[in-house]
């Protein structure tokens, strides 16, 4: 099955999001957009169960949102509750002010922060470097691919990529079909020979841990 | 209590069961300055109010690792639920009346967030805390216990909970044939690791 990752933009300004957009899409991934919180809580709402971003990128400041009924804290604690195997990156001009990193991570505890003075590039920097992960013999490609290196071969499945993209970290799944997706990835890693190997925590939570001796 | 399905409740109130630093405090500086020297791998740093403290306790399955404060008070109904559980207790300044007495005071955020690194990445006879959660023993096993997590990071400090809750603990150590085990203090009712006579960590 190859249905390329999802990544949801959250970002008020039109002419930014749009730019994210095809940044995403160039990546091969495919970009659901929203100008502002209410409008991105009703697509992950309306998406939950056929697909799950594998990143959110939130823009914290939504002064020019056209719809101001919920806020950036709103979604960003939805994705908390609701996506908790979702990657998120909040990117604010006030990241400095600790009140401001307060409210976000109350909102969402594992979000990572940027600061919106570095530019545009750098946040697109940022999140190609976490998103191009490459874990000793496996990398991420095109959003949808994780490859073996030494072999090339590829195995195509978002919950592989998530794996990958949240090394070392402990990923929750959400469902029996994803955790199967999950197993099926453990037993092509074993298949390969790769150094890298799938670790089961029970209830539905994995890691990717690196082993010396394969 | 906040109802967690209500659309605006907050992120850091939802249920998970990953290793927690609770972090309770009036304005969230804390929070923000200990997020900085912890590994997020290994521990979520979740900041929470003092009206917020029990849900926030709630929301740690099966409870949270470490409760960190700089509040002088706190609820009676918070402090109850700190009580007869494992859970790692350090405050900046004086620690609120009635805590459980493993509760460990630091007079400055310097020794605060050191205390919680050494915790964090303490290792007893081979053991460690792992990623995420639990314990990683040694031979490449693994235990979820929450007891012997908070047995090993607070090592060789001790508790002030009955000995029956780390049943999980002990068998884990006899299992594995680890030689430690929790033995309760005949001084102060405390319990911590003990290691068996011989054995080095």
């Amino acid at each position: 099955m190859r249905a390329n990752a999802e990544v949801l933009i959250l970002e008020d300004d039109n002419e930014k999001l749009e730019e994210l957009r095809q940044h995403f899409i160039r990546k091969r991934f495919h970009p659901l957009t929203a100008r502002s919180a209410s409008r991105a809580m009703s697509i992950l709402r309306n998406n939950l169960e056929s697909s799950r971003p594998v990143l959110a990128v939130v823009d914290w400041d939504l002064t020019k949102a056209p719809d101001q009924s919920y806020s950036s804290a709103d979604f960003l604690s939805m994705l908390a509750r609701e996506v908790a195997e979702c990657i998120v990156v909040v990117y604010s001009a006030n990241v400095d002010s600790f009140r401001v990193r307060s409210e976000i991570h109350r909102a969402h505890p594992r979000a990572w922060l940027h600061d919106k003075r570095e530019g545009d590039q750098s946040l697109i920097e940022r999140i190609d470097r976490m998103l191009d992960q490459t874990v000793e013999d496996l990398r991420v490609k095109d959003g949808s691919v994780v490859i073996h290196i030494p072999s090339k071969d590829e195995h195509h499945h978002r919950e592989a990529v998530r794996l990958v993209v949240h090394y070392p970290e402990i990923v929750t799944f959400h469902s029996d079909t994803a955790t199967k997706a999950v197993r099926r990835f453990g037993d092509w890693l074993a298949k390969h020979e790769s150094r890298v190997t799938l670790v089961s925590h029970g209830n539905r939570k994995y890691r990717l841990t690196v082993t010396n001796n394969p | 209590m906040q109802a967690i399905n209500d659309s605006r409740a907050l992120g850091v109130l939802t249920p998970d069961s990953a290793r927690t630093v609770l972090v309770v405090t009036g304005d969230g500086e804390l929070s923000v300055a200990l997020r900085e020297r912890l590994d997020r791998a290994y521990a979520v740093v979740k900041d929470v109010r003092p009206n917020e403290g029990l849900d926030g306790i709630a929301a740690c399955r099966p409870w949270p690792w470490m409760v960190v404060g700089n509040v002088p008070e706190l609820e009676a109904s918070v402090v109850a639920a700190l009580h007869g559980r494992p859970i790692l207790l350090f405050w900046k300044g004086a620690v609120p009346e009635a805590m459980p007495l493993h509760a460990r005071s630091f007079s400055t955020f310097g020794d605060l967030a050191g205390a919680i690194v050494d915790a964090l990445t303490q290792s007893v006879l081979g053991m460690r805390l792992a990623i995420g959660l639990g314990v990683d023993l040694p031979g490449n096993a693994y235990a979820r216990s929450a007891e012997l997590q908070a047995l090993i990071a607070n090592h060789p400090h001790s508790f002030d909970v009955p000995l029956d809750a780390f049943r999980s603990a002990a068998r884990v150590l006899a299992a594995h044939n680890i030689p430690c085990h929790p033995v309760r203090s005949v001084h102060d009712g405390m319990v911590s690791l003990v290691q068996t006579t011989g054995a080095q960590s």
